[in-house]
């Protein structure tokens, strides 16, 4: 079988956003939930564009666009979704952050998930 | 009956709409611009939005557009044609070279940004040809800048003058050969291929 594509973090997020908002996957539902995502970094508009281009270029994702709606001023939504090939590139991705999850936690307990790091290690420390 | 007071506040300025407007490449106007008048809140925030959001699409419709194939064969003719291949040094002593590599660098800069504009169809022959006198327009327009800003960097006014009356011709063909898109996409993101000028 052939090995899926490998996807960047940032890649990462866009699609995974893509994926819990279903049907209603468009520009500003996906920054929106890129954003809660990502915290606490900020995330441009443009930079879910251009990572929605390329993701599209790859044929990770498919885009069509809907019907005007009068609250954009008449134009039209771009909606996405996962290609199967994105799905198994998401997947694997996912595997992989679990498997760092699980590293991670042997070492340092599940503690380190219920604060912030910082304060985490300097607890540990002391 | 008149619009209540509520849904003309949630506009933004017509003046600035039609400039951002312009500004989006075509293939990705409608989206775009629908969702920035989605997140719409002041016309301070609405700019503000637009011109944090431009950089990234105009660069990614280039990325999108571009052939680096097709940009050589742009670009090389240029670079031939300004004198690029002389061997011989400027009037104080400069590499040919490097004086001819701007106008290149010029029409590149200009056909790449261009192509980035297209859509949703293949440009006619009218703008093929209106492309490739763009594209010395840009290499004179680059000796204009030179002038004033690097005056020791500009070609002689005879070679300017020869090197955009060959590169013209050349530049036509370029951009009437016929192409066909690298990929295909769902919807509107079509990718078309730089200069990939398909006679109407």
């Amino acid at each position: 079988m052939a090995h899926p594509v490998s996807i960047g973090q940032f890649e990462q997020l866009v699609m995974t956003a893509i994926l819990s908002l279903g049907e209603n996957a468009y520009g500003v539902t996906i920054h929106a939930q890129v954003e809660k995502l990502a915290q606490p970094k900020s995330v441009s508009l443009g930079a879910v564009y251009a990572t929605l281009d390329r993701l599209e270029d790859k044929r990770l994702i498919v885009s069509w666009l809907s019907d005007p709606t009068p609250a954009r001023g008449g134009r039209s939504k771009r909606h996405y979704r996962l290609e199967e090939l994105g799905e198994r590139a998401l997947h694997e991705s996912a595997l992989t952050a679990r498997r760092i999850c699980d590293a991670v936690e042997r070492i340092w307990g599940v503690n380190a998930w219920n604060q912030n790091l910082r304060s985490w290690k300097s607890a540990r420390q002391h | 009956m008149e619009p209540e007071p509520s849904k003309l506040e949630v506009r933004p300025p017509a003046l600035v709409d039609a400039v951002i407007r312009l500004l989006i490449p075509p293939a990705c106007r409608e989206h775009v611009l629908g969702d920035l008048w989605e997140r719409y809140t002041s016309p301070r925030q609405y700019v503000v939005d637009a011109l944090r959001t431009l950089p990234f699409v105009i660069w990614s419709q280039i990325r999108r557009t571009s052939d680096p194939l097709l940009l050589a064969m742009q670009v090389l003719p240029a670079f031939v044609f300004f004198g690029g291949l002389a061997g011989k040094p400027g009037a104080d002593g400069g590499p040919a070279w490097l004086r001819a590599v701007i106008p290149a660098i010029a029409v590149a800069v200009v056909m790449v940004v261009r192509d980035a504009y297209y859509w949703p169809k293949y440009p006619s022959s009218r703008q093929a040809v209106l492309d490739a006198g763009l594209a010395v327009a840009s290499a004179f327009a680059s000796q204009g800048a030179l002038a004033i800003l690097w005056p020791e960097l500009t070609l002689a006014p005879r070679e300017v003058l020869m090197g955009g009356g060959r590169h013209l011709p050349c530049s036509v063909l370029d951009s009437c050969r016929s192409s066909r898109p690298r990929v295909s996409l769902a919807g509107l993101s079509q990718r078309q291929p730089l200069s990939g000028r398909l006679l109407s």
